[in-house]
């Protein structure tokens, strides 16, 4: 196992591309998972109540599930403990994912009623009667 | 892990810091291997993430009212699951790295009872799902020269109806289903891809279809016992059940509960190998890591699937 001697000699603290092979105390697994099993809790709870705009429980649910994802990338998935390199890897899908949904937001906020994708706005296709009469000869 | 070079104090030229890789202890090939994997991940998921959200934006009043159908308390009980075969999993590597073979295989075995368990309950949920009927029949017109039946309770003759609820019980000619029951409206015209119990229930009470109700189908249960129906086969005009076909809302909720209960699976599989050599006696530390990393990212996919489809 490697010491932490590495520290002791005055070296950089933030090495890009390494990676701490063992946390140098005991990562919180426990104190974590009590706050996300609390967090589930506070999400489903703020989601019984529904407020005036449907957007503020949306973004509400969305904060909590970013906070649950940052536990648990953070500690379940050691990102704390890693360099520069992994957090690199583990940012760019991200930007693009920011990218992805903001580039379709125009989609949602901006179309006529009458242009080809207006069909994302109302799904109403044609409706289905029942004109079959099993009974009737 | 070998002693670094930077432990004697002195840097020879070639051991010098890399520019890219820097000092310390190299990242493991497999790590970054893994890390990749998951950045394709988690570009795959926000895809079809991204498209929940843009058709959801469309017609929040259709997604609204059908994700109030979902049980939320089985999905977060799921998520509890998962939350706690994520700490299990997490105790694995760690006690795998300190080649502790007893700990390890108990934490992987529960690791591995939570995954069956979230899929236990995902069967749960997508049967009820699958049970969960739109029926529309018609109840035989009586012929001229036949005495007039009295009205049963399937209905008036020559009138049409429409049930929403669960099969309870099916025969060769019968299906006897458990919800709401009402005349089919001749206006305005209705859907059976948009209509749900709820708004059966608003028709037996003359409301409009298609009108949102706030109260979740579970909160309703909870107040009265539902009626049953028995329908004959044979007067079935239409009958859709709740799969990825009935609406957008379940054309979305299928394939992303979906998507993500087969990578559960995939987590399964790794997970069973690695507990069935520490059984043998083999610890690999490096790769229960790895798959540590992508079950950490399976319970992380869960935790947005969660709120994003149960909850709001």
């Amino acid at each position: 196992m490697t010491s932490p001697a590495s520290r002791m000699h005055g070296e950089p603290e933030e090495p890009h591309g390494t990676t701490v092979p063992e946390p140098h105390h005991p990562a919180p697994y426990f104190t974590v998972f009590g706050v996300l099993v609390a967090l589930t809790v506070v999400t489903v709870l703020i989601a019984q109540h529904r407020f005036p705009h449907e957007i503020i429980n949306v973004l509400l649910a969305l904060a909590v599930a970013c906070l649950k994802a940052g536990c648990v990338a953070m500690i379940f998935m050691h990102l704390r403990y890693e360099g520069k390199l992994i957090y690199l890897i583990a940012i760019v899908p991200l930007l693009l994912c920011v990218l992805l949904v903001t580039s379709l937001i125009p989609d949602i906020l901006m179309t006529d009623a009458d242009s080809p994708s207006a069909s994302l706005h109302v799904f109403n296709p044609p409706p289905i009667r029942p004109l079959v009469e099993p009974g009737h000869e | 892990m070998s002693e670094s070079v930077l432990d004697h104090g002195y840097i020879p030229e070639e051991h010098a810091p890399d520019p890219v890789i820097g000092h310390g202890d190299p990242t493991p090939p497999g790590k970054i291997a893994i890390w990749m994997f998951l950045a394709s991940e988690v570009m795959f998921f926000i895809a079809i993430l991204g498209s929940y959200i843009i058709l959801r934006s469309g017609s929040p009043a259709l997604f609204g009212k059908f994700a109030g159908v979902l049980n939320k308390w089985l999905a977060g009980t799921n998520t509890i699951v998962l939350i706690v075969s994520s700490l299990t999993m997490a105790l694995a590597v760690d006690a795998s790295k300190k080649g502790n073979r007893p700990r390890t295989i108990l934490c992987l075995l529960i690791t591995l009872g939570c995954a069956f368990g979230f899929m236990g309950i995902k069967y749960v949920e997508y049967m009820d799902k699958w049970h969960h009927h739109t029926l529309v029949y018609t109840v035989p017109a009586v012929k001229p020269n036949q005495p007039t039946p009295a009205a049963t309770e399937a209905g008036e003759p020559g009138k049409t109806y429409v049930i929403d609820g669960h099969l309870i019980a099916q025969d060769a000619d019968t299906m006897t289903l458990r919800g709401a029951k009402a005349e089919v409206p001749t206006q305005p015209p209705f859907n059976l891809h948009l209509i749900g119990e709820a708004d059966i229930e608003g028709l037996g009470a003359g409301h409009a279809p298609n009108a949102q109700h706030a109260a979740s189908e579970n909160e309703r249960k909870m107040d009265k016992q539902e009626p049953e129906f028995n329908v004959p086969k044979a007067w079935i005009a239409r009958d859709l059940n709740y799969g990825p076909w009935k609406n957008q809302f379940f054309a979305c909720y299928f394939p992303l509960t979906g998507v993500h209960g087969i990578h559960v699976i995939g987590g399964i599989i790794p997970i069973t190998i690695l507990m069935i050599q520490a059984m043998r006696g083999k610890l690999f530390g490096a790769a229960t890591e790895y798959i540590g990393l992508y079950w950490h990212f399976v319970d992380l996919v869960w935790i947005f699937l969660f709120p994003l489809l149960y909850l709001i």
